[in-house]
């Protein structure tokens, strides 16, 4: 069964790796970028349906990353939800001025990041 | 003789003398050169009036300074307290120099920020030199402690920040296992990852903790304060807690009196502070026990709203009763397993109290349960007015003008006339002042200000407190580059029978449509409602706005391209504005604004819609009741 294709992008390797799992015990099929870089050009290649990201990065802000994906025509469209350890709110000022479609904190609760996900692909 | 700690190179210090008597400045000069200070060389800087002072002040930073209280523009208090407003600073490397028998002027400079004062008829080059020094080395070593403070709170804020990497990966990792994704487990393995993961929640729960206190205690923390019926927010605690209360069989009233007061505070702070205070109750009592809230003016000052916690369990010993406030106590009474909390909930509830002004309190005696409680301030309709205008003008005022802003109530005809008095000498001096006065049937705002800032000043004015239903009154009293004196009058009985508060509340339109901007707009500045209108077309924009200032109202389009109503209600459900704000949704499509009101929007009207029916249903929403009065108050308007 395959829910929709999600595309997590996180610079720490086992958070992508938890994050994962979980998604593909629930059905999803999962992509992974571990840089802005890799998930701008992941993301244009693959089109994913829902796009998991973090902020901070130390090669290049989730902001900046978000950004670009809003600004690309073929990826404007897909919704992000922000999955970081950041609570301030400049960067969640930040995050609302790029449209960003969720702002989930680490620790999340429960199933509070699968919800989030199949809510955004229901919409797709 | 000057020993400033860490310096290794003596650099030459630079004292700024304020004195208007030539005098006076030569003889303080002659006493610091005289000192025997190990070749300490003094950089003496003078100003024999206020405004040339302040540049130099500004400009030259001296490391200390000699303020003599009477200056020919100004008081040397008057000096003081304009830095004490600019630069939030409450400590000024300034010894203030006093006439004899002068002692009231010395307490008020050193509540304005100075660190000492000397007697002018007592003056020897030992006493002033030693004045100067302490001074200097106060103020370094309270900047020390302020840098101190911000390293710790940088530390502190990255700490927490790095340590919800790991634990989140944690957690994960035992929920899955937890889960069965990785395989099946057995019971006790279930129990063991079970544990495991409530742990993790507690030690998530301890670091968002430890940044709430750092934060609180750096004053890093805003207070969102405005005027909250506590009834709703005590009765929304209460029924958040209902389903745990209820699964240990235990009680969960709340009492109020009838004639409660609101609050001015912030909804969410204070909804924290109860959430602890219940929580704690929830733990320490045991099985069929009873928690009461209760909230009524407080006996011991009018001004506060009191409200208490009472819990049916075991209590708490005197010799513990002062150790619960502090951080990480966790003081021994178990009533039953488990459930141990951070230790900081009650270091972080007394923190909130005491943002807000109030104090908190505790009464018990062993083995019969537990009253803990807090006071808020009650809403002041009129000094809140009071700090609305004089924030909204500051903005408003040129560079270096300063505002000052008075509230006088007022209860005859001598007075007002004793306080037209104050304002003409007022108008002598460069400061603009506006002064507030209430008596029996009006509110009178008054203005002296620099004639060609007065059409500024009074939009803004106006804009603040909605003056259509007042008569405004020019008298233009000298000249045309002296100030001018324009009064502002609102007939207290039209302003209190529109409204609760003579504030403007303020509603926020988003809508992609222009025309149904414009429609929704004027329908609401034209009716006799006071109302600050703002629009947006965007979503994102929308939210972000709603951010940084929060409206009362929200009228809310359903179908907007790209970020649309229902994701900005999305948005705003999981933020901290959402309680106490009102969303009205406009949309053509029925479906969408049932679906918007179930998301928790307040009301729903259909588009095309009759501008009428928007004003009635705002004005329900924002409370706003009485709608004769509004007639009347058309009439009222010349």
């Amino acid at each position: 069964m395959n829910k929709g294709r999600v595309l997590v992008v996180d610079d720490e390797p086992e958070i992508v790796r938890a994050v994962s799992m979980r998604l593909m015990a629930n059905g999803y099929e999962v992509i992974t970028a571990a840089d802005g870089n890799q998930a701008t050009s992941i993301a244009i290649k693959e089109r994913p349906a829902v796009i998991i990201l973090d902020i901070g990065m130390p090669a290049g802000s989730g902001h900046v990353v978000a950004k670009r994906l809003r600004d690309s025509v073929t990826t404007c469209s897909i919704p992000i939800i922000y999955l970081t350890a950041r609570t301030d709110l400049k960067d969640i000022k930040e995050a609302f001025g790029l449209g960003i479609n969720k702002y989930i904190t680490k620790p999340f609760k429960d199933d509070e990041l699968i919800l989030a996900v199949s809510e955004l692909m229901a919409k797709v | 003789m000057v020993d400033i700690e860490n310096s290794e190179i003596k650099r030459q210090l630079k004292i700024l003398i304020i004195d208007d008597n030539p005098g006076d400045r030569l003889l303080y000069k002659r006493l610091l050169q005289a000192s025997p200070s190990k070749g300490q060389d003094w950089i003496i800087l003078e100003a024999d009036n206020g405004e040339a002072a302040r540049e130099l002040w500004q400009v030259q930073q001296p490391d200390c300074v000699l303020l003599d209280y009477s200056l020919p523009d100004m008081t040397g208090l008057e000096l003081l307290s304009t830095f004490g407003k600019n630069h939030k600073e409450t400590s000024l490397p300034v010894v203030m120099l006093t006439g004899a028998g002068d002692e009231n002027v010395a307490v008020a400079a050193m509540k304005l920020g100075a660190q000492d004062y000397l007697r002018k008829g007592n003056l020897s080059s030992e006493s002033l030199c030693l004045a100067i020094n302490n001074t200097i080395q106060r103020i370094a070593s309270i900047h020390k402690a302020k840098e101190l403070e911000s390293m710790k709170s940088e530390f502190l804020s990255t700490a927490s920040h790095e340590l919800r990497t790991p634990l989140t990966i944690i957690k994960e990792f035992v929920s899955l296992v937890r889960d069965e994704v990785t395989g099946t487990i057995n019971r006790e393995q279930n129990e063991c990852l079970t544990s495991a993961l409530k742990n993790c929640e507690r030690l998530s729960n301890l670091i968002n903790d430890i940044l709430d206190l750092q934060k609180m205690e750096c004053g890093n923390l805003n207070l969102s304060r405005r005027k909250v019926v506590l009834a709703s927010l005590i009765e929304s605690c209460q029924s958040d807690f209902q389903a745990l209360c209820l699964e240990k069989k235990q009680q969960l009233n709340v009492m109020l009196t009838a004639d409660l007061p609101a609050a001015l505070c912030d909804p969410n702070k204070i909804t924290q502070v109860l959430v602890n205070l219940i929580s704690n109750a929830h733990k320490f009592t045991p099985e069929g026990g009873r928690i009461t809230i209760t909230a009524s003016r407080s006996q011991d000052d009018e001004n506060f709203i009191l409200v208490e916690v009472s819990d049916t369990g075991k209590g708490i010993g005197k010799e513990d009763q002062n150790r619960v406030w502090g951080k990480f106590t966790q003081v021994g009474r178990t009533d039953g397993p488990g459930a141990r909390g951070t230790g900081l909930g009650l270091a972080i509830v007394r923190n909130l109290v005491e943002l807000h002004g109030g104090i908190v309190g505790l009464a018990s005696e062993e083995g019969q349960g537990a009253t803990f409680s807090f006071t808020i301030p009650v809403y002041d309709e009129l000094k809140e007015m009071t700090s609305f205008i004089a924030d909204r003008l500051t903005a408003t005022l040129s560079e270096g003008k300063q505002l000052s802003v008075t509230l006088v109530k007022c209860d005859s005809a001598s007075q007002l006339s004793e306080i037209d008095q104050c304002l003409r000498n007022a108008l002598r001096r460069k400061d603009d002042k506006i002064m507030i006065v209430e008596s029996e049937n009006t509110i009178v705002v008054t203005a002296a200000v620099k004639k060609d800032d007065v059409s500024v000043v009074w939009r803004r004015i106006e804009q603040a407190i909605n003056v259509q239903f007042g008569v405004l009154i020019a008298n233009c009293l000298v000249g045309l580059d002296k100030p001018v004196n324009t009064q502002l009058i609102f007939m207290k009985e039209h302003l209190h029978s529109i409204s609760p508060s003579p504030l403007a509340k303020r509603v926020l339109i988003i809508d992609d449509e222009e025309e149904i901007l414009e429609l929704a707009s004027t329908a609401f500045e034209s009716s006799p409602l006071n109302l600050h209108v703002t629009v947006e077309s965007n979503g994102y924009n929308a939210c972000l706005h709603l951010l940084e200032t929060t409206p009362d109202l929200v009228v809310l389009d359903a179908a907007m391209p790209g970020f649309d109503g229902i994701q900005v209600i999305e948005r705003l459900r999981n933020s901290s504005i959402w309680r106490g704000l009102k969303v009205l949704v406009i949309s053509g499509d029925k479906n969408a604004g049932a679906q918007m009101v179930e998301l928790g929007a307040d009301d729903f009207l259909a588009k095309p819609f009759n501008p009428q029916d928007l004003i009635v249903k705002s004005a329900k929403l924002l409370g706003i009741e009485n709608e004769e009065a509004c007639d009347t108050l058309q009439s009222v308007v010349f």
